[in-house]
């Protein structure tokens, strides 16, 4: 039951947000798109026209007798959905897609109503897994009367399809994000990056995915950069440097742009130490000579490090894999 | 490209998920699924019923990019090799054990893959919902089949397993009255990934989330009220007595290999006329299943063949 609760609790800010992004995109799109019918028609039944349906089924005697032991799980559900300080919210008012009407609110105790309506949304999930399981679903179309009938399976299984959005775009919601940390606008790893963050999903929780969370937005930088230039005695010189870091995505809707957009609001940014040898060159090694370190920042593909006591501390370059998967 | 969900204005009251395997599956036509096969084997059905696909190579091709995706699965088949030895058909399966195993390694596919799977599943039942409200019927009556294919069956456990226990996916058994008519598991490695999976469950991440692994393997169920609710009353397997993936070797059923659920309805197809008498030339024919370009005529792994096979099955009949 806790667990009911608590998915419940999770579930309604996620559907207030969705009717919400839903309802101001209604405008621009066509009512036979499916989620915009959906939405006119929560908009259509109310509360009222719940609790009416369930009084019917709580009317028929052979169904409450056919339910058995189920008839309280009836009576309870049916006791919450008929609030009368709720009968005339719409269902999409409900769930918070649209402001609910002024009497209700008035009434309402404001820290109540996010509770009441939980409160609600889970007698409704009770009430129509009970009436419409299979031992009884053809009980209650033969019992309940062809209109009353047709009007429970309206109303219950549009509430069960607001829900059912609401975690259809849960579900999109954490593959943008894998797709962020995974897809083409992400960061190439190297093979010690692959073992590495391998590790880190494996025995840090912090790196580690989440089935309802999604990604974890960190990622373990270790590389090997032979791309970065600094100015020195009067001249842009090429300088290697290794680095040591953390990355971390960024998963807000902006972000996540390529091309001259990705500068802006990239996937990711990164930092961490740098390590590079005081003598530049290509593919000078970090550790030939004296090894100076520092530290390096990134936003998305732009990196700049600041490096001490050596021929160009400043250092620039851009995220890229000169050969695929080694550096 | 972001993932979009596949949406149907369903022209009857039934509905057909294919999930894809690997490779592809289409033998003798171009397309990754074997969709005109499966019209063909639905004969009438086919005009009434909404054919959904479900395919997640956009995924692979991610991790493709971001890592050495072929290299690491080339390293997962030799450590393979290496534990079952180099002869013997033990060694046969761990070579394609490799192609399937993978997801099970990163929990960043395994749960994107997840994702995907899911958004479709319940986007399939908007559409039900949608369509059976337009006609003024009961959507519980419309009737959804899974099918799936190769590692297909591995994230459809998955997912099954995951819809059944977590209320937030909103396609629990009971709960949400969310059945499926029938899950067809074409040539399901499930046992085989169980089997290897355990032997090197320490590198496994997030082994609690991974359901073919963490707990015996059983039809996915919800337990409501003291009353348990499958996700479907038929959970079937079907296999080919030559298909190593599906846990047959010339004809022989590897007990290790082999998906045998309690509950679940299984067919055996007989895979003789393949000519497939010796590891070497099971080995030759499975080769081009994993490969782009389709499965050969006697690949005993493909999916054309095992969906041409089971027309009667797939028109809603009994399992013969």
């Amino acid at each position: 039951m806790s667990h009911h609760h608590h998915a419940a609790r999770c579930a309604a800010p996620l559907l207030a947000s969705w009717l919400w992004i839903a309802g101001a995109a209604m405008a621009q799109v066509s009512v036979s798109q499916p989620d915009a019918e959906l939405l006119a028609r929560a908009e259509r039944f109310t509360v009222g026209d719940y609790c009416r349906v369930a009084r019917s089924v709580l009317a028929s005697a052979p169904i409450m007798t056919r339910l058995e032991a189920d008839s309280v799980i009836v009576r309870v559900s049916s006791a919450t959905i008929c609030d009368p300080l709720l009968s005339s919210f719409s269902l999409r008012a409900l769930f918070g897609g649209t402001h609910a009407p002024l009497a209700a609110v008035a009434r309402l105790h404001p820290q109540g109503t996010a509770e009441s309506r939980t409160r609600v949304f889970d007698a409704m999930s009770e009430f129509r897994s009970t009436v419409q399981s299979p031992e009884m679903i053809d009980t209650v179309a033969k019992f309940l009367g062809a209109d009353t009938n047709l009007m429970l399976i309206r109303v219950t299984s549009t509430v069960q399809s607001l829900l059912t959005t609401a975690a259809r775009d849960g579900a999109l919601e954490r593959l943008a994000r894998y797709e962020r940390k995974l897809g083409p606008t992400s960061a190439r790893l190297n093979g010690l990056e692959v073992l590495l963050n391998y590790g880190a999903q494996r025995w840090v929780p912090a790196f580690r995915a989440h089935p309802l969370r999604g990604p974890s937005p960190l990622e373990v930088v270790a590389s090997y950069t032979p791309g970065y230039v600094t100015s020195a005695a009067g001249r842009v010189q090429p300088v290697s440097a290794a680095e040591f870091g953390l990355r971390r995505y960024l998963f807000g809707p902006k972000f996540g742009q390529s091309g001259w957009r990705g500068l802006i609001q990239p996937s990711y940014w990164s930092a961490g130490v740098v390590a590079a040898s005081d003598r530049n060159g290509a593919l000078v090694g970090p550790w030939e000579g004296r090894t100076r370190a520092g530290g390096f920042l990134s936003w998305g593909s732009l990196k700049v490090a600041y490096v001490p006591h050596r021929r160009g501390a400043f250092l620039i370059t851009r995220q890229f894999q000169a050969i695929p998967f080694v550096f | 490209m972001a993932f979009d969900t596949q949406k149907i204005n369903w022209p009857g009251t039934r509905a057909i998920l294919m999930v894809h395997g690997i490779g592809d599956a289409s033998t003798g036509n171009s397309g990754a699924f074997p969709g005109e096969t499966l019209r063909a084997a639905l004969g009438a059905q086919a005009a009434t019923t909404a054919i959904y696909t479900l395919n997640y190579d956009f995924i692979n091709d991610w991790m493709n990019l971001k890592t050495n995706l072929q290299a690491g699965i080339k390293a997962l088949k030799g450590a393979l090799r290496t534990q079952f030895g180099d002869s013997g058909t033990d060694a046969v399966i761990a070579e394609y054990a490799g192609d399937v195993l993978w997801p099970v390694l990163s929990a960043d596919i395994r749960f994107a893959v997840r994702d995907a799977y899911l958004a479709q599943l319940q986007q399939i039942q908007l559409d039900r919902e949608r369509a059976a409200f337009a006609k003024g019927d009961n959507p519980l009556k419309y009737g959804i089949t899974i099918v799936a294919h190769s590692l297909g069956c591995f994230h459809t456990y998955e997912v099954l397993a995951a819809s059944a226990s977590e209320a937030t996916h909103r396609l629990r058994p009971a709960s949400d009255r969310v059945t499926y008519n029938s899950v067809v598991m074409m040539a399901s490695p499930l046992k085989l990934i169980r089997t290897i999976a355990e032997k090197i469950q320490g590198f496994i991440p997030d082994v609690a989330n991974v359901a073919t692994i963490a707990a015996p393997l059983a039809i996915p169920e919800e337990v409501r009220r003291s009353r348990s609710q499958r996700c479907t009353d038929h959970f079937i397997s079907v296999t080919g007595s030559h298909d190593p993936v599906g846990g047959h070797l010339m004809g022989i059923k590897l007990p290790w290999a082999y998906m045998s659920l309690s509950g679940q309805e299984s067919i055996v197809v007989k895979q003789d006329g393949l000519d497939l008498t010796s590891t070497q030339s099971t080995a030759t024919a499975l080769a081009a299943a994993f490969a782009p370009g389709g499965p050969a005529i006697n690949d005993p792994h493909s999916w054309t063949a095992y969906v041409a096979s089971q027309s009667v099955l797939l028109q809603g009949g009994v399992v013969v």
